[in-house]
């Protein structure tokens, strides 16, 4: 909520690894179309989980 | 393979079907009630003297009266399994003595705070150190506040009433509590007496989870319900604010539950010789003890009555005013050392220094006629008022 | 179940909260969905106030989407931290006195099996370790004995951590917790062992570290538990909180843990191997 995951979309490649990594239910949302990760900010807790499974580096935890 | 009964209504069962007379032990009498009971599940675990009653109730369960059985491992597993098959939205049965009963002690007010129409039969006996299996009832003090129902059989006969009564009772909307059926150990149990019995084929109305006022566990039933601890996570206060209501709710469905108690147990206490000016009160196998002391006291030419306590839970406390009214002694013998009935009954009643707590016995001692009688001429020797009344 | 119980009315659809039409339009009932699919569907666990990184939570949300049929499961929880998520998820959830969760699961089970005998109602049994180790050993090795059908899932961070972080049964030995100021001094119960001898025909040790095989575990200990006898998935899930690590290392922490004691371990009745190996020839068909 106030520190929140950002996904680089440059880099993400939707393995979704992140997604089996956050504790919190429906964060990070797979786009079926771009076969990119986005993040629900409002749902995040920043605990940088995803940041520390992303075999891409495409995520970081920052301020909202 | 279930035994062939005919569903009947209540009403038929308890009050219109013709009895016949059998000669019979409490634990007997426990299994009568459950085999006309439609029981769905029984679980039991072994304490003396309520075990014979559950091994009577397997004996139902392999005759095909009850849809399972098992023995636990211990009392505190036995009322969590009762917990969790009630929740599933069926009818149960369970006993336990004592230290058992103890040992459970913190199911107890979760099975009244899930509303959940639980029978378990209370077949009470010593717990303290050292030791005694014998009779006493102690442990009714423990449950008083536990939000269960509670109610006190005399005797086999009431034993078999009251179990019976107390699911028709209970499986009400606006009930919906766990009900204590409580005998004394081995006065009632292991003794024979005459009971009355309606006939083996018929039986009560299966239970409808759909009557509870809280839904079933079964997926089935809308709103998906959730036990405990929900409100926990939004806030300690409206955890509290929800655990405070819901003490309220509980009392409250106690209170509905007196008009079901007039309609099948007849009320919650019964009097004898209402009008007399000295009042023997108790209950439970104490009251059979207070009938023969009547005799002894009419025949010494003292006239006194009694006052039979069914229901414990809920308390009568208008109707023991009512019926205290116009006696200027009321002597509550027990079985039990703490004297937790003459304590309910001083808190019901303005001026009870009428009221005398004893003669009290525990450990399973017997509690011969003459303890009543010389309790009742001590009070009248040592309150002159009262003898000039007399 | 049927979706006709949750499905709001047209009139009041757009009244209740999106997390609830969410739930009804893209939830997992009746659709199969495993942990590979999460991302793609509205799970059944809502929010919670877990801690951030928290492991138990984790586990807790990979389990929940590897129910197999969540629409006919019913979860049973017991005191701890487990509950906080659990009480957010959308199936009947029973949490009452602290580990009597196994009783209450075996009643539950046999009268479930009496009012539903031709429908599957899953019981699981997801709880922590102070639950099932010890104060529950008794009632959880008691229905393992008994051979009720029910799947008892540990999420095992070590530690009491609702309390505020005291010594486990499932700590490990040495380690500095609240009442245990010079370190535990007796190794962790051996409650995985001890499901192998007690009644368990299927049982899998696993951390959050491995996601997809937790959810595969999860999802055989439910269909096994069915038919076969009890079934028992123990999940590393460690607490960052009490364990005093930075809540972005738990998986970490977890894979550093699958290198050395708690090692993928599967474990069956030559029953259940025949049973597992018709349900992979069934799917290759």
């Amino acid at each position: 909520m106030y520190a929140v995951a950002k996904v680089d979309v440059e880099k993400c490649t939707g393995c979704k690894l992140c997604i089996y990594s956050c504790p919190d239910p429906n964060v990070l949302i797979l786009i079926k179309t771009d076969k990119k990760v986005t993040v629900n900010e409002n749902r995040c807790k920043g605990c940088g989980l995803c940041v520390s499974t992303c075999p891409k580096e495409a995520l970081t935890v920052g301020g909202v | 393979m279930i035994r062939e009964q005919r569903v009947v209504d209540p009403e038929h069962l308890l009050f219109e079907s013709p009895r016949e007379q059998v000669f019979i032990t409490g634990s007997e009498a426990v299994a009568e009630a459950i085999k006309r009971a439609n029981v769905d599940m029984a679980i039991a675990y072994p304490i003396t003297p309520q075990s014979e009653s559950m091994h009577l109730v397997g004996d139902l369960f392999a005759n095909g009266y009850l849809k399972d059985y098992y023995r636990a491992e211990n009392e505190f597993a036995v009322m969590a399994a009762i917990h969790g098959a009630a929740l599933g939205g069926g009818r149960v049965f369970t006993a336990t003595s004592g230290p058992g009963t103890l040992r459970a002690m913190e199911m107890f007010p979760v099975w009244a705070g899930s509303r959940q129409p639980i029978v378990c039969a209370f077949m009470c006996r010593g717990v303290a150190l050292p030791p005694s299996i014998q009779p006493e009832n102690i442990e009714m003090a423990m449950l008083l506040d536990t939000g269960m129902m509670m109610f006190h059989a005399e005797n086999a006969q009431d034993f078999f009433d009251m179990i019976l009564k107390a699911y028709v009772i209970t499986e009400n909307t606006d009930v919906h509590l766990p009900v204590g059926v409580f005998a004394d150990g081995f006065f009632v149990t292991h003794t024979r007496d005459r009971v009355m019995l309606p006939p083996e084929d018929i039986k009560l109305p299966a239970y409808d989870s759909g009557r509870a006022p809280v839904p079933a566990f079964d997926m089935e039933t809308p709103p998906i319900r959730i036990v405990r601890d929900p409100l926990l996570n939004k806030s300690n206060f409206i955890s509290f604010a929800a655990n405070a209501s819901w003490h309220q709710e509980i009392l409250a469905a106690a209170e509905r539950a007196k008009k079901y108690i007039h309609r099948y147990l007849g009320g919650l206490l019964e009097t004898e010789n209402p009008g007399a000016k000295i009042l023997l009160a108790a209950s439970g196998t104490a009251v059979s003890q207070c009938r023969e002391a009547l005799k002894v006291l009419q025949a010494q030419g003292i006239d006194a009555g009694l006052i039979k306590i069914k229901s414990i839970r809920p308390f009568p406390a208008n109707e023991i005013v009512a019926a205290t009214a116009q006696a200027d002694l009321i002597v509550v013998p027990e079985f039990n050392a703490g004297g937790w009935l003459a304590r309910e009954i001083k808190a019901a009643l303005n001026n009870n220094e009428r009221v005398v707590g004893g003669p009290r016995v525990f450990g399973g001692m017997t509690m011969p006629t003459e303890l009543i009688v010389n309790e009742v001429q001590n009070a009248l020797s040592t309150r002159p008022a009262l003898n000039r009344k007399q | 179940m049927s979706t006709k119980i949750i499905t709001p009315v047209e009139e009041f659809a757009d009244l209740l909260p999106k997390e609830y039409q969410d739930l009804v339009a893209q939830g997992p009932f009746f659709e199969k969905k495993r942990v590979e699919d999460l991302g793609t569907f509205k799970e059944i666990i809502e929010e919670h106030p877990h801690c951030a990184g928290c492991g138990v939570s984790l586990g807790i949300r990979l389990a929940v989407a590897a129910l197999p049929a969540p629409e006919d499961t019913i979860i049973i929880g017991t005191p701890g931290c487990s509950f906080f998520g659990l009480v957010q998820t959308a199936v009947n959830y029973s949490n009452t006195a602290f580990g009597n969760q196994n009783a209450v699961a075996s009643g539950l089970k046999r009268m479930l099996q009496i009012r539903f005998p031709h429908q599957h109602k899953d019981v699981v049994v997801l709880v922590g370790d102070g639950g099932i180790a010890d104060i529950g050993l008794d009632l959880t090795l008691h229905s393992w004995f008994r051979r009720e059908k029910i799947t008892t899932i540990m999420v095992d961070n070590e530690v009491y951590g609702n309390t505020g972080g005291q010594e486990s049964g499932m700590t490990v030995q040495g380690q500095i917790l609240n009442m245990a100021p010079t370190g535990k001094k007796f190794p962790k119960v051996p409650v995985f062992e001890m499901a192998k001898v007690s009644g368990c025909v299927y049982g899998a040790r696993v951390t959050v570290a491995s996601p997809r095989k937790l959810g595969r575990v999860v999802s055989n200990a439910i269909l096994i538990a069915r038919e076969l006898g009890p079934t028992y998935v123990q999940i590393y899930a460690p607490c960052p909180t009490n364990l005093k690590f930075p809540p972005n290392q738990t998986i970490k922490v977890a894979k550093e843990a699958e290198k050395d004691y708690y090692a993928f371990e599967e474990f069956m009745t030559d029953e259940v191997a025949g049973y597992l190996k018709r349900q992979e020839e069934k799917k290759e068909d």
